[in-house]
Formats: structure tokens, C-alpha cells, sequence
């Protein structure tokens, strides 16, 4: 199934974040107070997809409420870090979960090659180039409190795809009903 | 919450001054959301978690130049530069680099 799944998120991966900038150009998204649309629409989209899914099993309930607890803990804290220390700095934080989501996974005892790790290092070196080059200017205060905020959330991010994984695979949840979960 | 009522507030007075648009977008992005995790769990199924962050960063790059041709104008950070490009490559290459190791991801068996 694949192939029907790969040229989705493509499509719609390509499409997502053009409308967050369409939002936000228009004033839909950032300025004070917040109106939290883009989190708004993750959680709507996200709870669309379980109708596509089998149902869950009254014995899955724990590793649903985990993976549904790593989740929202994991949003709540990027967006609340994106707020704080603004788009530059957040993009380059945000660009170590390829990394986490490596080490996590080694640490839950996946074997990755030298040349994977070689792979996954390549590319976190090379968003961090890309998001490096943003000409930042964040407030310093902010930064201080949100810096550490998004660390965790973008840790909490990586552990989240690690656990979603584990759950699908390993305690054999249908993976639309953990979406919507 | 609450403060994002107050938000609402705001975002649904500069709509009745004609900022319907707004709405499109985010009808927009709640179907894009939908498909994009749909897709996405799909996928961490066959792939896994490993795999999935690898192709959401060959995917992060390869958005940032459609959105440099769209967005430029509004704001300097989303235009293309000579550092820009030269991430965009190095990202690539750890993608194929990657990809071509001869031994998949696997679970370690228990000692």
C-alpha cells in the first residue's frame, strides 16, 4: 500500500505548509492574542482520519492514552516555543528530530547501519545549515523561557513517532485509529 | 484556550472587513492535514519511525524552494540563497546516503 500512501503525503506535505504561510501572511496565525488556527487544524484533521480506522480494542486503551498524552504534550510545547522564540530559531531546533527520532529508536533497541547513522547526521547537518542561514533577531527573554520549552517539545516530538511506531507495530494497533486517538 | 477565544475574536472582525480568505485556507489546511496524516501513519506502518523522519526532512527541503517562488515577497527569510541551496544538497545527499546502505533498519534481537 505504499505506493497510494507515498504520493499522498507528498501532495498534501507539499500543499500544508504553502497554507500555514497563506495564513499567516493574511494575519491568520500570528500576532497576539494567538488564534492557535494551525494547531486548531492539525487536531481536525487529525480526528478526520478515524473514520477510517477499525475501531480499538479495549486493551490497547493505556498505549492509546500514551501516544495521545506524547502528542498533544509534544504540539503544545513546539507551538508554544514557536511563539516564543519566533519561526528562525524554532526551525533549527525543530530540525534535530530527525536525529531524536534516530537516537530514541536506538535506545528502544532498533540497529540503524554506520551508514544510516552517517545518513541521518548528513541530513540533520544540513538543515541546520539551511535554518542557519534565517538572519535571526529573537528576544532575548523569550528565547531564555522558550528555548528550553521547544527542546523538550521537539524531543517529546521524536519520542512520539518512536512510540506511534511501536504501537502500530508491536502491540498491533490500526494506525488510522491511533491518529485520531 | 481562552486566549485563543480572544484571538478568534479579533481574526473573526478583520474577516467581516473582508478577510473571508482566511477561511478557504484553513478549510484548506484541515483537508490537508487529514490526508497528509492519513498518509503518514500509513506509512510508519511499512517504513517506521526512522524512515519517517528521514523523508520528512528530504520533504521540508524540497517545500522551501516552491515556497521561496510564492513567499519571497512577504518575507526575506523564505527566499532562496547560494546557503540555502548548498543545505538543500547536503540534505539531499544524506537522504541517498541513507537510502543506499545495504542493510535495512531492523529490531535487535534480545541477547
Amino acid at each position: 500500500m505504499w505506493y497510494v500512501y507515498m504520493p499522498l503525503y507528498v501532495v498534501s506535505g507539499v500543499i500544508q505548509p504553502i497554507l500555514t504561510d497563506s495564513l499567516k501572511y493574511q494575519g491568520g496565525v500570528t500576532g497576539w492574542p494567538p488564534t492557535l488556527l494551525t494547531l486548531l487544524a492539525a487536531s481536525v484533521g487529525m480526528a478526520l482520519v478515524g473514520g477510517l480506522g477499525k475501531g480499538s480494542n479495549p486493551s490497547h486503551a493505556n498505549t492509546l492514552a500514551k501516544a495521545t498524552f506524547l502528542d498533544i504534550t509534544a504540539g503544545a510545547l513546539c507551538q508554544s516555543g514557536l511563539l516564543m522564540v519566533g519561526s528562525g530559531v524554532f526551525t533549527v531546533v525543530y530540525s534535530s528530530t530527525t536525529a531524536w527520532t534516530a537516537i530514541i529508536s536506538f535506545m528502544g533497541g532498533h540497529q540503524l547501519t554506520t551508514q544510516q547513522w552517517l545518513g541521518v547526521f548528513t541530513i540533520s547537518f544540513g538543515l541546520f545549515v539551511h535554518a542557519a542561514d534565517l538572519h535571526l533577531s529573537p528576544d532575548n527573554v523569550r528565547l531564555f523561557v522558550g528555548l528550553p520549552i521547544l527542546l523538550v517539545g521537539t524531543f517529546l516530538h521524536a519520542g512520539a513517532f518512536v512510540y506511534n511506531e511501536h504501537a502500530i507495530r508491536e502491540r498491533g494497533i490500526d494506525p488510522f485509529t491511533l491518529c485520531s486517538a | 484556550m481562552l486566549v485563543a477565544v480572544y484571538g478568534y475574536e479579533k481574526l473573526y472582525s478583520e474577516m467581516s472587513q473582508g478577510g473571508w480568505s482566511v477561511l478557504v485556507a484553513f478549510v484548506g489546511l484541515v483537508l490537508a492535514n487529514a490526508t497528509h496524516s492519513f498518509a503518514f501513519f500509513g506509512l510508519l506502518s511499512s517504513l517506521g519511525a526512522v524512515q519517517m523522519g528521514v523523508l520528512k526532512s528530504l520533504l521540508a527541503v524540497s517545500v522551501f524552494s516552491i515556497a521561496a517562488t510564492m513567499f519571497c515577497s512577504n518575507e526575506a527569510s523564505q527566499c532562496f540563497t547560494p546557503t540555502k541551496a548548498f543545505a538543500m544538497v547536503i540534505v539531499l545527499f544524506g537522504g541517498f546516503v541513507f537510502k543506499s546502505s545495504p542493510k535495512g533498519y531492523s529490531k535487535l534481537s534480545p541477547a
